[in-house]
Formats: structure tokens, sequence, C-alpha cells
């Protein structure tokens, strides 16, 4: 018969172990690793006692979206704006949109988007603008014609002739055309972080190597502040695709495995360990199409489950840009090429939001769902 | 021994909740996971579906009598018919997931209030395309509600000697009746295996989806829909009675107690042949969990005498008439909630995850 004691001796220790290793991936520590790269706490890293991080540039492209995002939500409040101002900020002109911008910043929105795309965002820009005069004479919108469309909130939003929200589709258009190409397909790529960037001597007066320095811009483009994590309980503001990554986290749980992916990738520069950073790599570009996709299910969800016009036609625009912004993915660990998402919008939400169907949504639902691994989720998110 | 057991135990909450992110899994017990949703399926959900079915299709022979012969005697075949299928509806409004899911059942049969205006410029432009999202409203029980009960009898009677009427609702009942079959046969052919096997708590398993989808249509298409939303809860206090559900035939709270009943048989696991078997209360119980199977039993109860109150005459008329007595329903409805998403998912180790539309 075995003592009661005896038991405890070995459950106990077996116990505590069990949790300590269990839990070792959401210990806010830095943490050792198999492989010899550790993950560190935060997205912080020093050279001589200071840091060697930088993208203050990123971060001034997303004040600069925030702010452009503004001015557009005056035209949904049933304000006039001024299609000039829109495309200077979108092109910075001057160095501050033309006056339009509170900050001076030698960093644009434009130059870095997708540049086939690039007339396509001017285009909603001046659209913007010219609906925005059916907006201040009160006009509603309604199918075929552009205006303001009251939503539950009692908040109104300024649409074009076919239910598209201005706001939306620019704002959420840039979240993929400039923020998630430049990480997908500019900063992770190999001519900016492969094998032959410098990763030893220092940039002119900085305290990075041209490396460390490409892979910062991609961390920058996230929105994500140097602390976040799962269950974020910070004081800074977390934006654009990070601000999604916490927003569906109940759900999805893409906010440790994307800022682990970052921080580790970091590191593993630090280490020169090109095999360690070519997986976080990969991590990065297959969780940020995976959470794209989460974006787009969830507004399926929320576009089957609107009661007004208003609401409708505002969770359908998400929708669309975020069904969209599939198409930056990178070629590499893509599940669609661009013709293939483009097939898909027109197939399932075409080109008149006031005609989608609930069964066009449940079949891009159901082909989102499988393609990204979301089958668990699909009806809840 | 106690306290180590208590040891014991607060390790494992530490851990799995320090671990909440990476998996749920369910507490430790031998409660068979598997008997209770193979009952739920095999003696609720699929015999449920086929009634609505069957409801269905008996609705469509009384409507094709109707068309034949227009007289009064059938329309009150018909019309008797119809507030079947409305009740039966609430035998599956509550699990809006899988096939349900996939056609958008909820939707599709029961947006309301119907848009009136709407409905009648269909009807007289000759406007059959109801398949859009912004349809909802023009279609389904709610939809038939209208046409069939906002008039006299005699009245409704002569209205359909109008060929566009007649060719209107032929659109709605068929559009019923495909969205009915195909959620019927998904279960038959497919997910109630589907349903069955997949054990556990965590997101994706059959509890967490059902569990989900309940709350969400107790919350939103219940409490706030069925009563609340009439009530004036949503509107600062202001009666909206016309946005009951079923508000012209006026057999709205016949159908929300009808509702509750179906959904504390879901939690008690109670077929359609009447026998207890495995659910959510076998489930607490076999975790220690009586006193809040008790609690839930016991409000369940109390809000079911609730709705008795008001009972008599209809709805929109209590809500001018009685306001104190449906206000104490729907608190009796509202402290129902407390228990059902808070406390039961906790105890069970499920996370409620779904989420309102935003409002940025």
């Amino acid at each position: 018969m075995i003592n009661n004691k005896h038991i405890k001796r070995l459950i106990l220790p077996a116990i505590l172990a069990l949790v300590i290793t269990s839990c070792e991936k959401n210990e806010d520590v830095p943490q050792p690793s198999i492989n010899g790269v550790s993950t560190p706490a935060t997205y912080s890293f020093e050279r001589n006692g200071s840091s060697s991080v930088s993208y203050s540039g990123q971060t001034e492209r997303l004040d600069q979206l925030g702010e452009i995002k503004s001015k557009l939500k005056l035209a949904d409040a049933g304000n006039q704006i001024l299609g000039t101002d829109l495309l200077a900020m979108y092109a910075n002109t001057n160095g501050n949109g033309s006056g339009n911008f509170s900050f001076s910043s030698t960093k644009q929105l434009e130059d870095k988007t997708f540049s086939p795309d690039v007339s396509y965002f001017q285009d909603i820009l001046t659209s913007a603008a010219n609906a925005s005069n059916n907006g201040a004479n009160n006009i509603t919108a309604a199918n075929g014609t552009s205006g303001l469309l009251t939503r539950g909130n009692n908040n109104t939003i300024l649409v074009d002739e076919n239910g598209f929200e201005f706001t939306q589709v620019f704002e959420k258009g840039i979240m993929g055309a400039t923020l998630f190409y430049q990480i997908a397909n500019v900063y992770t790529t190999e001519e900016k972080i492969g094998p032959s960037v410098d990763n030893t001597a220092l940039v002119d007066g900085k305290n990075y190597t041209k490396l460390e320095h490409h892979f910062d811009e991609a961390f920058g483009y996230f929105g994500a502040p140097v602390d976040y994590k799962a269950n974020y309980s910070g004081s800074d503001v977390v934006r654009f695709w990070a601000h999604y990554a916490k927003e569906f986290e109940a759900n999805i749980q893409l906010s440790n495995p994307l800022m682990n992916a970052f921080k580790k990738g970091r590191q593993a520069i630090v280490d020169n360990r090109r095999d360690v950073l070519d997986e976080q790599v990969q991590i990065i570009n297959e969780q940020l199409d995976r959470l794209i996709a989460a974006c787009a299910i969830h507004y399926t969800n929320a576009a089957l489950n609107a009661s007004n016009n208003g609401d409708r036609m505002h969770v359908l625009s998400e929708l669309y840009a975020f069904t969209r912004s599939l198409r930056y993915s990178n070629p590499e660990f893509r599940k669609y090429t661009i013709t293939e998402i483009d097939a898909l919008v027109d197939k399932y939400i075409g080109t008149n939001l006031w005609n989608v169907t609930p069964n066009g949504l449940n079949s891009l639902k159901d082909e989102l769902s499988s393609v990204y691994n979301w089958n668990a989720v699909k009806d809840i998110l | 021994m106690k306290k180590f057991r208590i040891f014991i135990s607060g390790i494992v909450i530490l851990t799995l909740f320090s671990c909440a992110d990476t998996d749920n899994d369910s507490p430790k017990d031998n409660f068979d996971q598997q008997a209770m949703l193979s009952n739920l399926s095999e003696n609720i959900f699929l015999p449920n579906y086929a009634l609505l079915e069957s409801e269905v299709e008996d609705f469509i022979l009384r409507w094709e009598a109707f068309k034949r012969i227009k007289n009064e005697a059938n329309f009150i075949q018909l019309s008797e018919q119809f507030k079947e299928v409305y009740h039966s509806y609430q035998k599956v409004n509550y699990a809006e997931f899988g096939p349900a899911a996939d056609v958008s059942l909820r939707n599709n049969l029961n947006t309301f209030p119907t848009d009136t205006a709407a409905i009648i410029n269909n009807i007289q432009s000759g406007n059959l395309t109801i398949n859009t999202l912004g349809s909802f409203d023009q279609k389904g029980l709610p939809a038939i509600d209208y046409l069939l009960f906002s008039k006299s009898t005699s009245a409704t009677v002569n209205l359909f000697n109008d060929a566009k009427y007649v060719t209107y609702m032929d659109t709605l009942v068929d559009d019923i009746n495909y969205r009915v079959k195909s959620t019927n046969n998904s279960w038959k052919s497919s997910y109630a295996g589907t349903f069955s096997n997949k054990i556990g708590s965590d997101i994706g398993s059959s509890i967490g989806i059902l569990t989900n989808a309940w709350n969400q249509h107790y919350e939103r298409n219940y409490r706030d829909g069925k009563i609340g939303i009439p009530l004036g809860i949503r509107s600062l206090g202001l009666p909206l009675p016309e946005k009951a559900e079923a508000y012209f035939s006026g057999i709205s709270t016949s159908l929300a107690i009808k509702n509750l009943i179906e959904m504390e048989a879901l939690y008690l696991g109670i077929g359609n042949d009447g026998i207890n078997r495995s659910s959510f209360d076998d489930y607490l119980l076999a975790i220690d969990a009586q006193q809040l199977d008790s609690r839930i039993k016991t409000q369940f109860t109390a809000a079911e005498e609730a709705l008795k109150r008001i009972e008599s005459g209809e709805l929109s008329e209590q809500i001018k008439n009685n306001p104190a007595a449906v206000e104490s329903a729907y608190q009796e409805l509202q402290k129902l909630i407390l228990l059902i998403k808070v406390e039961m998912p906790s105890r069970l180790g499920i996370l409620i995850t779904y989420q309102d539309n935003d409002g940025d």
C-alpha cells in the first residue's frame, strides 16, 4: 500500500514542473529556446547601452493614416471635404499634407502603397470628396445614390452609389496595400533582410545595422507597442493590425504568436541566426494572413447580423476591404494569388453592396474558414 | 488531506488560467460528454428539425388548398397551421450554428419587425428578389404574419384574389421550405455525427459552440428581441410594442413561453418523447455543482411563471396596459443570463467568445 505522503512527494514536483513548462510561452520573461535564440520580454534591443531599435518612419505613416481617417470621418458626419486635401495628405505634399496634417514628416503613404493600386486609392479619395457634397445636402444613400446612412449608434456614414463606405474602404484598404504589403513583400523579403544585407557595420550615425533596421520597419507597420502581448493591459495605443489581433483575441489567439515571432526574429538577427530568422519570417507572414482572414470572417458574421442599412454597409465595406487585403500576401506563403482573391471578392461580394446575398456571405465564410483553418470559430468570430 | 486537495486544485486552476490562451481543458471529470451530445443530437435537434420541416410541409398543403378554394374555412386552417410552424420554430431557434448558420436560418425565417411598406412595394412592383441582406425584413415568418393577420379574415381572403399577393406568398413559402429542408437534411446526413463527436470544451467543441449560440440567442434574440425591445429597454423606456415578434397574429407571449420551455428542455436534456436524458444539468451534477444546477432550474421556473402572468392578451397590449408585469418578466429573464452565460460556462470551462457587432 502506497503512503499518501509518498504520492505527495512525487506528484507535487511533477505538477509544478508541468505548470512551469506548460506555460513557458506565456511567461513575461526572456525565454531561452532549444535552438539557442531567446524571445525577449519586449521588442527592445540595445547596443552599447542605448536602443538599437528605430521605426519612427512607420509610426509617422500610421499617424498619417489616422489623420486621413479623421478627415474622411468629417464627411461621414455630413461635412463637405476637398479632394485636393485628401490627395495631398495621401502623398504628404510639402511635408505636412499641404497643411492638413498636425505634424511634419518626410514620409508618405502613397509611395509605399503597392504601386499598381495607388490610383485605386486616389479614386476613393476623390470620390469621397465628390460624394461629400451629397452628404452635406443631407441626401440619404440608396442603391444607385451616394449619400449618408444612419447607423444603429445614430452616427452617420458616407457611402458611394454602390454602398461602399469611403472611410472603411480607404483605411482597411491601406492596411492591406501599404501596411501589410510593406511587411510581407518588402521588409521581410530577401532584398531587405536576406543574407546579402549588412548585419555587421552600423549605418552612418546610427546605432543599428541595415538588417536590424529593416526588420524594425516591418515591426513598425504592425501597430503594436513594444510590450504588446495577449490580454494587453498597457497604456500604449494598439493600432491597425495589432488592434485586430487584440480585438479577436478571445477567438483567435494570434497576439502572442505574432509578437513572439517579431521579438525572436529580431533577436535572431542580433545572434546572427539566419535559420531562426527564416522561421520567424514564415510565422509572421502566415499568421498575418490568418489574422486578415479572421477579420473577413468576423465581418461576414457582422454583415449577416446587421439590422439596418447603415450598420450593414459599414461592415460590408470592412468585409470587402479586408478580403481584398489578402491580395498583398507574400507569394511564398500565400493561399491565393491576386487574381484568385479578386475573383473571390467578385463572386461572393460583387461590385454593389446593396445586392450582397446571405448565401454569398456564407459561402465566402466557409471558404476562408477552411483555407485559413478557422472552422472552429467561423460562426462566433 | 483536505489542504492538499485545495493546494492541488489551486495549481490546476493556476495552470488553466495561465495557459488560457493556448488551450482550455475542460475540468477534470468523468462526465460522458459524448453521451450528452448524442442525446441532444438524437433526441432534441434531429426530431426538432424534423418536426419543423413537417409543420412547414403541412403549412404548404394548407396554402395549396387555400389557393384552390379561397374561403374563410380554408383560411382559418392556414392561419392556425402558421401558428404551429411559428411555435415549432421556437424549438430550434437557439441552435443557430452548423447547418442552420450555413443558410442563415434565423435571419431568413425570423427577422422582425418586418418592413410592411417594403413588402407592399415588393408585391405591387413584382419584386421577388428577396435573397439580399437588406431583404431579411421582407420575408420569413414575420412577413407571413403580416400578410395573414394584419386585416380582418374576410379582407385577407379577398386580398389573395390579387395574383400578386399569391405570387409573393409563394416566394416566401418556397424560401422557408428550402432553408428548413436544407438544415434538416444536413443534420441528418452528416452534422449529427460531427456534433456528437466533437467533445471537449475548447473553442470549436460542440459544447462550446452550443453554449455560445444558445447564449447569443438568449441575450440578443430572446431577452432583447422578444421582450426587452418592445418594452422599451433599448429606447430609454419608450415602449415600442410594434416591434414584438408575431405582432399581427398576437402570439408573441405564447412564442416566448414556448421558447423558454424549449431552452429549459435543452438544459435538462428532455427529448420530444418527454424522457429526461443527459445534458447540462447532469454535467453540472457530475462536477459537484448541485447548487448552481438548482439555481438555474429555479430561475427557469421563475421566468416561466413571470411570463405566464402576461400570457392573457397580446404582448403589445400588456406593454401598454400592464407594463410592470412585463418589466418583471424581463427582470426574471435577465437573472437567468448571469447563470447560463457566466456561472455555468465558468464551471464547465467553456469560454463565451461570441462577438457582437463592433461600434467603431
